[in-house]
């Protein structure tokens, strides 16, 4: 309800005035962590306590480290995106001792089941058996505890413009919202304050639309690069500027034809394709690093 | 005092007892009986120190240790001083009178000669913290005259055979080891180190992969079944925080070099890096002994062992392995273990 008032009071509102001001609601990711090395599954003495705990901690630093969109845990999100980090080795049919160990991420869409491919997105252990040292604890399987603890510290240095670029790009952040605009510039306005999806301004934006046309629908995907504010405002909408077309049909063929129609263009759905976060920035999303030290060794 | 009061009192001397011609025969009587007397004690002393060497070396302890020597000699001590002045010499003379009269120093010394050259004592020592057990019989009856004992590490397992210093073949097998004839000749007799002068009979080398091992190192635990009538009992285990192979018998046994050259190939087929390759070689290299858990338990041919390495916090079979130990003696069963097969969801 509250978006198709949103969605109503934008169009009016960028319709006449060419400002936005609404915030649209944020996607919700559903997150699960998992343990699949065959090794380390067996080796903690409560396995799903540590997946439910490391599960809480990668949300935790999700939120704080993206701030476009909303995470859960699987069970507290049923109808959305799953994000899967399992802990795993690139080959399976492989001994784990002689692999390096990685944080793979993986995204299942919408009413899927099953994850698209996965990503490695943070190393965790280098081979057990070329350890030389018996005696450092990094050549041993670590404890329930210590794995918690060695995660929290992985996820609080992982790179989550990474992840967003090679996992999360998929998860629109908006659907059906935003507005071609074609004058000064041409971009799209979109529903969100600056603050509350805290981007620097080399973050970009695929933006799925279409143009209706009496013969058929054209679809085109365009990238648009995040330009601040679209009014000097703190309550503005975020105005992306319209880079390109994704492919080079939709850079030649597509993209002039939505420019000639920005009144009729419609958007379908607002992805980030490249993410940066503006460097020691407090974004109104950020979770303060206070309230995610309850995590750690149990 | 000067030579010429010595000759004085010499003088005197026979000058009050001038000696006779009747005295002569009774000096050199008594002279025969003191040289007499000397070699009496010396047979004597002779005869008792051959039976105590026999005593210790074997019983181990002499006579009873130094506590009952010290109570004889308190006993006699005691006597001589309880003794009147006269009474004390008689009791000496008695003494030494009848305990080197001929009646008793012949049949004594008659008596440790045969026991040296019939009695011998076979040794088992044992150097471990565990028990051993041993048997010995002799190797030429066909009547079963098995003797059984067992040796602590303070406490050698002792048998007394009899014997000829010519020796006599005897078949001494000590628990996990080949059986092994000696000759035993009295009065040396033999003493048997296990682990310097028996071979194991069968010893099974475990060789976990490089998951098991790093398990294992993480605090995991190898458990080895015996299976027998379709029922499992664990005969050994061990948690040795540490990357090794493990070798489950009596004592180390050296490892061949074609051993490790089989090892070497057949870690070539896997894909691991030179680094792991080469750290898996020198961990299987030197295995860690494991032991039996119970005493009386040894490894033979023909027995059905499961071996599980069993993981720190869950206590699932990560690895497994199977074998049924092959007949011989100085035998050496390579077991590498794999994934145990999961049960499926």
């Amino acid at each position: 309800m509250k978006m198709i008032v949103c969605v109503a009071l934008l169009t009016v509102i960028v319709g006449a005035a060419g400002v936005g001001t609404c915030a649209a609601e944020k996607p919700v990711v559903a997150v699960r962590f998992r343990v699949q090395a065959a090794t380390y599954k067996g080796h903690f003495s409560n396995l799903n306590a540590v997946e439910a705990l490391v599960t809480k901690n990668l949300i935790l630093a999700l939120k704080q480290n993206i701030s476009f969109m909303d995470f859960a845990a699987e069970g507290d999100a049923p109808r959305s995106y799953l994000l899967t980090v399992a802990v795993d080795v690139p080959d399976e049919s492989r001994q784990v001792a002689t692999q390096k160990v990685w944080l793979f991420s993986s995204l299942t869409p919408l009413g899927g089941s099953e994850p698209k491919s996965r990503w490695q997105w943070v190393k965790y252990r280098d081979p057990l058996s070329e350890c030389f040292d018996t005696s450092d604890s990094a050549c041993r399987l670590p404890n329930d505890g210590e794995f918690s603890d060695d995660l929290n510290v992985l996820l609080a240095a992982a790179n989550y413009s990474e992840l967003v670029k090679n996992v999360l790009r998929d998860v629109p952040i908006l659907t059906g919202q935003g507005k071609l605009l074609v004058q000064p510039v041409a971009g799209w306005v979109l529903p969100f304050r600056p603050t509350e999806i805290c981007m620097d301004l080399q973050s970009q934006f695929r933006v799925a639309g279409s143009v209706p046309s009496p013969a058929a629908t054209i679809p085109g995907t365009f990238l648009a690069e995040m330009e601040g504010p679209y009014k000097p405002s703190p309550d503005a909408a975020v105005f992306g500027m319209l880079l390109r077309g994704e492919s080079d049909d939709d850079d030649r063929v597509k993209k002039p034809i939505f420019l000639q129609n920005p009144d009729a263009a419609v958007v379908t759905a607002v992805y980030v394709a490249q993410y940066r976060r503006p460097p020691g920035s407090s974004c109104g999303g950020a979770i303060p690093p206070s309230s995610t030290g309850d995590g750690g060794a149990q | 005092m000067s030579e010429g009061a010595a000759h004085q009192i010499v003088g005197n001397a026979h000058a009050d007892n001038p000696p006779t011609t009747e005295d002569a025969p009774q000096r050199d009587q008594s002279k025969r009986e003191r040289y007499h007397l000397v070699w009496r004690a010396a047979a004597a002393t002779a005869a008792i120190m051959s039976a105590y060497i026999w005593w210790a070396h074997n019983y181990g302890e002499g006579l009873g240790g130094v506590p009952f020597v010290a109570t004889i000699a308190g006993a006699y001590t005691f006597a001589m001083g309880v003794l009147d002045e006269s009474y004390k010499n008689g009791a000496k003379k008695w003494f030494a009178k009848w305990l080197l009269s001929l009646a008793v120093l012949v049949p004594g010394c008659l008596a440790v000669i045969i026991l040296l050259g019939s009695r011998a004592p076979v040794i088992v020592l044992n150097q471990q913290s565990d028990s051993l057990h041993a048997c010995l019989s002799p190797a030429e009856s066909s009547v079963n005259q098995e003797k059984d004992a067992v040796s602590e590490k303070d406490k050698p397992a002792r048998f007394h055979v009899w014997s000829t210093p010519l020796g006599r073949p005897f078949i001494l097998k000590v628990q996990g080891y080949a059986p092994k004839t000696v000759v035993v000749a009295a009065p040396a007799g033999v003493t048997v180190s296990p682990e310097r002068d028996l071979i194991p009979q069968v010893s099974l080398l475990v060789r976990p992969t490089a998951d098991g091992m790093s398990e294992l190192l993480s605090g995991g635990t190898l458990h080895v079944y015996r299976e027998q009538n379709g029922q499992q009992k664990e005969i050994a285990t061990d948690t040795p925080h540490s990357r090794s192979s493990f070798l489950v018998g009596v004592a180390p046994v050296p490892l061949s070099h074609d051993l490790l050259e089989d090892w070497r190939l057949e870690l070539a087929g896997q894909q691991m890096s030179y680094v792991s390759r080469a750290n898996q070689l020198l961990a299987w290299k030197a295995p860690r002994l494991v032991k039996l858990l119970s005493p009386s338990d040894e490894l033979t041919a023909h027995q059905k062992l499961r071996v599980v390495v069993q993981t720190a916090g869950s206590k699932q079979d990560l690895e497994c392995g199977a074998i049924e130990l092959p007949e011989g003696v100085d035998v050496l069963a390579d077991l590498a273990l794999h994934s145990c097969p999961r049960n499926q969801p």
